[in-house]
């Protein structure tokens, strides 16, 4: 698939943006799952929370520790009341009046109150008292009582208490002290005072509660910021009830903070760098999670009223939302009651509020500056790759337009510089080497103009599909009328084929393809032909070669023909003949016939060279002309001819066609120079194809087997391939090859069968058996025949007495035979070994010579120099032992002259002896003759028991045959069955 | 074309701008980014409320929109404040952080000023903005003399005669008193008697249960601006150094006009300011400042028993017969202390805003206190300002402007010590007054005559004795 085109300017940008893509997903991905954010965010909380934690437990530690502990003062308004009603100077009833004794009391009281107040650091004191009982709804009586008010609680106490108030006290009070009344003072509580939580709360719950509790466990904190009658401040007020031992309820004692104060205490600015934080004191009711807000301290949430926040807990307990989810608050439990005590249910926190906006903001800042610095790396990373891509591409852009505008017009491109240096040098660079090229291609068609030759070429261009085709290329391929200038490369490798295909044309030594191209008048133009492939461009070149391959022809004729008949030489027979061999339908029957001139040696002999010539000549031109079209002639050399007939449906026809040859051969006359008269004379041999071969050498071989048949047999005669004949010969000369590959190797083993002796069968001597592996050469007596045909039985001679003695010393030294055993060797009557290898022979064997018997065949006529020779061999036994005795030849003139010290009685002899008279006659005759001779006599082949037995009785001394034990290369020991016989036989003589 | 002229009238807003920002001192603030200030105050009651009111008003108005939070704190009294705000300045532990501005008289601020911290205000006021206040009013400031303004004029009072109109009513169809009876001390003495006698006789069978008619505040007023009437400043002040001048005809004449009388009942004083007096029924007139109008009860609870309500009048402050017209200057100024420039800056903008005409008069009628601009400080203004205004301060504010506008305001320069050697003036002679009347009362109870029970006191000796310890006193404070 071809890569899609892109310009460079997208190029250059698509791989830039890519990367600008992909840092800033890594960017934006690294703050998203990096959790910096988040972590900020835990982190803003979490300090939120602590900050809320420790204001908690300071406003605890006050509660707790300071405001709410009354005991002290409650006891010891308790003990004074107890004390007077007990003197009587009180009646409970006149605590519910303007009394003297209330007075006087309230009076007494008021400087621990003061102290109270001052020592607590609180906005407000109060002391109500009331004995009537629980008060109901809608009553109408004041109460009696003081309430004492600081304004400035965290500043010492003032010189005179100059800076406290009065809220309420009787007129007597007031002026007692020194103490300014608030513009709010009233001389007693009414009833709508009487109402207030800080009261109510703790008295009623106090009356109507029989368990008992201490007034501690009745302390009651206000959850609602109350407001006295006359004043406009703000308060918070925890209280208790006042407990007589009696369990009188009488009142209640309380502690005011004004919520100014609470405030005051609950410093916002500490919860957030920028004072936006806020604080609430905040109760839940449990009923739900809402929180009802008791007091604010906030700068930022100034513009709404305390009651309109609306603060949910979460179900954590850790945090709180308000309704719009603007703010959050980290909440602080404040444990104000006693579990189980009566206002246990109110559930106080204070919350550090922050709005989410503000408690975020530094991580937000970091999330906007990092996204911020996200967009503008990603903006101007943008832009600046626009712009480079765009300056980079730019001058490219306008190179490449000016190269297509160039194309366009056909003209050489003017390139203008880019300011790139490596760009410029390339453009440069690219329009020196157009110059170049154009100068170079005019420059090479002007050579191509005066080249001798003609010249013609093409450039194909995968890439581009162009088509570069000199206008003479065609028309020097013998085709005219080519529109070149529009063909496509696909156009042009067909008609180029095409071409190939019809022109004829051989491939050139060189590799190139020489196209022959008939011209107009007839005559033949070569033109050769090469091309090249290289990085999908392909040059062509062809060149008109015809001189050079009229010449070459020439040679080549010369080289295959044979000058003197005109006929083919070998080489170009060959290569006709191979040519047709590829054809078996062109060749269909043929027939090779080898002709070799008789006489030619005797003629070139007898009248020169120059007749001999003449005489081949004649005979070249006989075959020639006497023989149909289909024919190949050829000399192969010398007085050689082969004709070759092809193209018959029979060999019959063939025959036909060769008996007529020779008709006409016979015919043909010469004058000799001495003016005799002498006819031409020609053996030849005929193999067919394909009856005998299909190949052309093997044919070849053949034929020329039958001409030697016809050669060695009758000249001038023809004879056609025998199979059987060539086979026949073909084994006796592998028989001989093998016979030489044997002694040249003398690769011969030897078996050793054992001789045993007359009377225990014990072993007397063993017999060298030669025992070849080679196919044809089993039998020794092949060897032999062989050996002796082709004039090697010196070589027999030498490798029997040397193998044998080697074999059988092998055995020895092996332990595999006995060291007093004689070795019986068959040697050649008339050959004996040269006095090198007698020396050779003493010298390995001397040890072995004396045991040696050397065994002679019995021949007609004993070659008795050799015998001479044989026993005056250096340190030989002297022992002979006569083969084959009464094998049918004159016998006892070869016992006679050797003196054998052993007569072998032939196996043929011993074959059926028990059967045989006669030849137990001829055995015990031989017996008898031997032992007056001193010679002993072995019976050979003794192959049953009743054979043995036989000649046991005859009286022979040895005996040998497979039934006593084969031949072996390791000797076999006496079999136990033969042995059996010898020694029952023995018992029987003795 | 265009492109070009928005340029240059881009050039233009942007040099007009960068011109208009040289122009004037560049504001350190920061609507985005609030600055707080803390405010710190003595006031009470209406005070307090008007005080926080407007503090309200001007965080939602121009704070918000310059970015300004003024928090205000009271400290509950000048001496507390006096004290909180010293213990700040010096760093004692457990002290509060010093306020941005506090409100402070002369002596607590020339305190302060010593111990360094206070800005001059003078750098941060142009001269037409300086020319709006009443003279006297910045002059507190200048401690040193060269003209410096280290306290800011806030809210001014001096003081009246305040009435209960309802019962001197009676008191007048029955004996026939004027107003113009209690015109100067000795004739305000003079019917002081009239009225104990004429409440004596009410009840013939008790002796000596006659009623005050009057009761006074702040004594060391009485002491100092009766001085000054007579001639003599108590305490001469050049360069912060205090001469005393403690003018022993001067001060019998001072002891005669109230100490005399209050041993005999014919003044009294009970609870902590005289308006308490009223409210419990004790004495029907004192003087006190105009600004504790706002403190003038609807109602008299005699006892508690009997609530009634009052009317009340205000009569100009009683001064010694032929003395100079001298008044006295009171009420604390701002003090703004050191710290960034965007919190000074913030503190004056505030106080400028504050003590505008509009608010400056608002705060009046709802205080008691006096403008302190000269513009403002008139009766029409603020009658016609249309702010709305109580009987009470209807009443006060008229006489008080008039009484100021007619009269040298007097307050004392401040010096080392000064408010220490003013408190001995403040009680010196009440205390004792308090104590004498105190075995007085007993005596009566006993059944002596007031002449028997009070024979001891009216003596030369009496006073000899009392003087030379007072002149003791205070001349400790005098400069060595």
């Amino acid at each position: 698939m071809k890569k899609r085109e892109r310009t460079i300017f997208h190029e250059i940008l698509i791989p830039l943006l890519s990367v600008l893509a992909f840092e800033m997903l890594f960017m934006i991905g690294a703050i998203v799952v990096g959790g910096v954010i988040k972590q900020l965010d835990e982190n803003a909380t979490d300090m939120l929370a602590q900050q809320t934690e420790n204001r908690g437990n300071y406003l605890l530690n006050e509660i707790i520790g300071n405001w709410s502990s009354l005991e002290i003062l409650s006891e010891e308004i308790d003990t004074t009341v107890q004390e007077r009603l007990d003197l009587g100077t009180l009646k409970p009833e006149d605590l519910n009046e303007n009394s003297t004794g209330c007075i006087e009391l309230l009076k007494d009281i008021s400087p621990e109150l003061i102290d109270t107040m001052y020592n607590k650091k609180i906005s407000g004191i109060f002391v109500i008292f009331n004995t009537r009982g629980s008060i109901e709804a809608g009553a109408s009586e004041a109460l009696q009582g003081i309430y004492l008010r600081d304004l400035d609680p965290t500043a010492a106490s003032s010189e005179r208490n100059a800076d406290l108030l009065w809220e309420r006290a009787p007129v007597e009070v007031v002026r007692a002290g020194y103490i300014a009344t608030d513009s709010g003072w009233k001389p007693g509580f009414s009833a709508q005072d009487a109402e207030q939580a800080f009261f109510n709360k703790p008295y009623q719950t106090a009356c109507a509660d029989d368990r008992g509790l201490r007034e501690k466990d009745y302390g009651y904190w206000t959850t609602q910021p109350y407001c006295l009658e006359g004043d406009n401040r703000t308060a918070i007020a925890y209280s208790i009830p006042l407990i007589l031992e009696d369990g009188t309820v009488y009142g209640v004692l309380g502690i005011e903070l004004l919520t100014d104060y609470v405030e005051s205490l609950l410093p916002n600015s500490e919860l957030l760098d920028n004072r936006q934080g806020s604080y609430l004191l905040a109760v839940d009711f449990g009923e739900d999670e809402a929180l009802t807000p008791i007091v604010l301290s906030s700068n930022v949430m100034g513009m709404q009223t305390v009651e309109e926040l609306g603060f949910a807990l979460q179900e954590d307990g850790a945090g709180a939302k308000d309704a719009d989810g603007e703010y959050y608050g980290a909440a602080k439990r404040l444990v104000l009651y006693s579990n189980n005590a009566p206002f246990d249910a109110d559930r106080w926190y204070l919350l550090g509020i922050a709005s989410e906006e503000n408690l975020f903001a530094f991580s937000r800042q970091i999330q906007q500056l990092l996204f911020i610095a996200a967009a503008l790396t990603f903006i101007i990373g943008f832009v600046g790759i626009l712009l480079a891509s765009y300056r980079l591409s730019k001058p490219i852009m306008r190179l490449s337009e000016e190269v297509a505008k160039a194309q366009q017009d056909n003209s050489m491109p003017v390139l203008s510089a880019t300011g790139i240096r490596e760009i410029d040098r390339f453009a440069d660079s690219i329009s020196r080497l157009g110059r170049e090229v154009v100068e170079s291609s005019t420059r090479f068609l002007s050579i191509m103009d005066m080249a001798s030759v003609e010249l013609a070429g093409y450039e194909l261009q995968e890439e581009t599909d162009s088509v570069y085709v000199t206008r003479n290329y065609f028309p020097l391929l013998g085709v005219s009328g080519v529109d070149i200038d529009r063909m496509t490369m696909g156009e042009f490798l067909e008609l180029q084929q095409k071409l190939h295909q019809s022109l004829e044309h051989f491939d050139a030594e060189d590799g190139s393809i020489v196209y022959s191209v008939p011209q107009p008048d007839g005559s033949v133009r070569y033109m050769r032909s090469e091309h090249q492939n290289k990085d999908g461009r392909q040059v062509g070149l062809i060149e008109d070669v015809t001189v050079s391959t009229l010449e070459k022809l020439q040679i080549e004729q010369e080289r295959d023909s044979d000058a003197l008949t005109k006929l083919y030489a070998r080489r170009g027979f060959k290569r006709e003949a191979g040519k047709l061999f590829l054809k078996p339908e062109v060749l269909k029957h043929a027939g090779l016939l080898m002709i070799d001139l008789d006489n030619l040696k005797t003629t070139n002999d007898r009248f020169g060279h120059k007749f001999g010539d003449l005489y081949i000549q004649t005979a070249g031109k006989c075959f020639v002309e006497n023989t149909p079209e289909n024919t190949l002639c050829a000399r192969m050399g010398g007085d050689e001819f082969i004709l070759f007939f092809y193209g018959y449906d029979s060999c019959e026809a063939i025959r036909e066609r060769v008996a007529a040859l020779y008709k006409a051969i016979r015919k043909v006359e010469f004058v000799l120079p001495n003016g005799d008269n002498m006819g031409l004379s020609a053996s030849g041999g005929i193999a067919w194809y394909p009856e005998d071969c299909d190949e052309l050498s093997a044919l070849m071989k053949y034929a020329d087997f039958a001409m030697y048949q016809v050669k060695q047999s009758k000249k001038g005669e023809y004879k056609e391939f025998d199979e059987k004949l060539y086979r026949q010969q073909q084994l006796q000369n592998q028989s001989k090859m093998e016979l030489h590959k044997l002694l040249e190797a003398k690769d011969v083993n030897y078996c050793f069968q054992p001789i045993f002796t007359r009377r225990e069968g014990a072993l007397y001597a063993y017999e060298a058996l030669m025992r070849s592996d080679l196919p044809t050469l089993l039998m020794p007596e092949t060897v032999l025949t062989l050996a002796r045909e082709e004039g090697r039985m010196h070589d027999v001679e030498y490798i029997t007495l040397f193998r044998a003695t080697e074999c059988y010393r092998q055995l020895l030294e092996d332990g595999a035979v006995p060291q007093k055993a004689l070795l019986f060797i068959n040697s050649i009557a008339d050959e004996c070994m040269t006095e090198e290898e007698e020396k050779l022979y003493h010298e390995l064997y001397h040890a072995l010579q004396k045991r040696i018997v050397v065994e002679i065949t019995e021949a007609e006529h004993l070659n008795m120099e050799m015998v001479q020779r044989k026993r005056s061999i250096e340190n030989f036994s002297g022992m002979f032992a006569l083969d084959n005795y009464g094998s049918g030849h004159g016998t006892e003139m070869n016992l006679l002259e050797l003196k054998p010290k052993f007569v072998k009685v032939d196996s043929s002899i011993v074959r059926d002896v028990d059967r045989d008279v006669n030849k137990q006659r001829v055995i015990k005759n031989l017996v008898e003759y031997a032992h007056k001779q001193e010679m002993q006599v072995v019976a050979v082949g003794v192959e049953t028991a009743a054979e043995l037995e036989t000649v046991l009785t005859l009286g022979v001394d040895l005996l040998q045959g497979d039934y006593l034990a084969q031949p072996a290369q390791i000797p076999l020991p006496i079999n136990a069955e033969a042995l059996a016989v010898i020694e029952a036989l023995h018992k029987k003589s003795v | 074309m265009i492109r070009k002229r928005i340029m240059t009238i881009g050039l233009v807003l942007a040099m007009g701008m960068t011109l208009a920002g040289c122009g004037g001192k560049k504001s350190p603030l920061d609507a985005k980014n609030p600055v707080t200030i803390e405010v710190w105050n003595y006031y009470n009651g209406d005070q307090l409320t008007a005080f926080d009111n407007l503090v309200k008003e001007f965080n939602e108005s121009v704070g918000k929109e310059k970015g300004i939070i003024v928090k205000s704190s009271s400290q509950g009294s000048v001496n507390d404040l006096e004290m909180n705000v010293l213990a700040a300045i010096r760093g004692e532990v457990g002290a509060a952080e010093v306020p941005n501005i506090f409100m402070a008289y002369a002596d607590t601020a020339y305190s302060a000023d010593q111990m360094g911290g206070i800005v001059d205000l003078k750098q941060y006021l142009t001269e037409e903005e300086i020319a709006v206040y009443i003279d006297s009013y910045i002059k507190e400031g200048d401690f040193s003399g060269q003209g410096e303004i280290k306290i800011f004029p806030m809210a001014k009072s001096t003081e009246v005669l305040v009435l209960n109109k309802t019962d001197w009513d009676t008191f007048a169809e029955q004996t026939g008193a004027r107003y113009e009876d209690m015109a100067d001390m000795e004739g305000l003495v003079k019917t002081a008697q009239s009225y104990y006698e004429w409440t004596d006789a009410e009840t013939p069978d008790i002796n000596g249960d006659g009623r005050a008619l009057f009761g006074r505040d702040a004594m060391a007023n009485y002491m100092l601006i009766g001085s000054m009437q007579m001639g003599t400043e108590i305490f001469q002040v050049a360069d912060g150094k205090m001469t005393l001048n403690f003018d022993k005809d001067t001060v019998r004449r001072l002891w005669d006009n109230y100490y005399i009388p209050f041993v005999k009942g014919y003044f009294a004083a009970s609870g902590r300011f005289r308006s308490d007096d009223i409210k419990t029924g004790n004495v029907i007139a004192f003087v006190g400042s105009s600004s504790g109008a706002s403190f003038f009860p609807d109602v008299v609870n005699r006892d508690n028993q009997e609530e009634y309500p009052i009317e009340m009048d205000v009569l100009p402050c009683p001064g010694f017969a032929g003395g100079a017209g001298y008044v006295v200057q009171q009420g604390a100024g701002m003090v703004v202390t050191e710290g960034s420039e965007a919190e000074i800056y913030a503190s004056v903008e505030f106080l400028k805003w504050f003590t505008a005409d509009e608010q400056n008069i608002l705060c009046s009628v709802q205080s008691g206190y006096l403008p302190v601009t000269k513009t403002a400080n008139d009766k029409t203004a603020i009658l016609n300002s249309g702010a709305e205004i109580s009987r009470n301060m209807e009443k006060t504010l008229p006489v008080a402007v008039d009484m100021v506008n007619e009269n040298q305001p007097y307050t004392t320069k401040a010096f080392e010590q000064g408010t220490k050697a003013r408190n001995v003036l403040e009680y010196a002679l009440s205390d004792r007054a308090a104590e004498d009347r105190a075995i007085v009362q007993e005596r009566l109870a006993a059944g002596q005559s007031l002449e028997d029970a009070c024979a001891e006191f009216c003596t030369d000796a009496c006073f000899d004795a009392w003087y030379e310890e007072t002149l003791a006193r205070l001349q400790e404070f005098e400069s060595k």
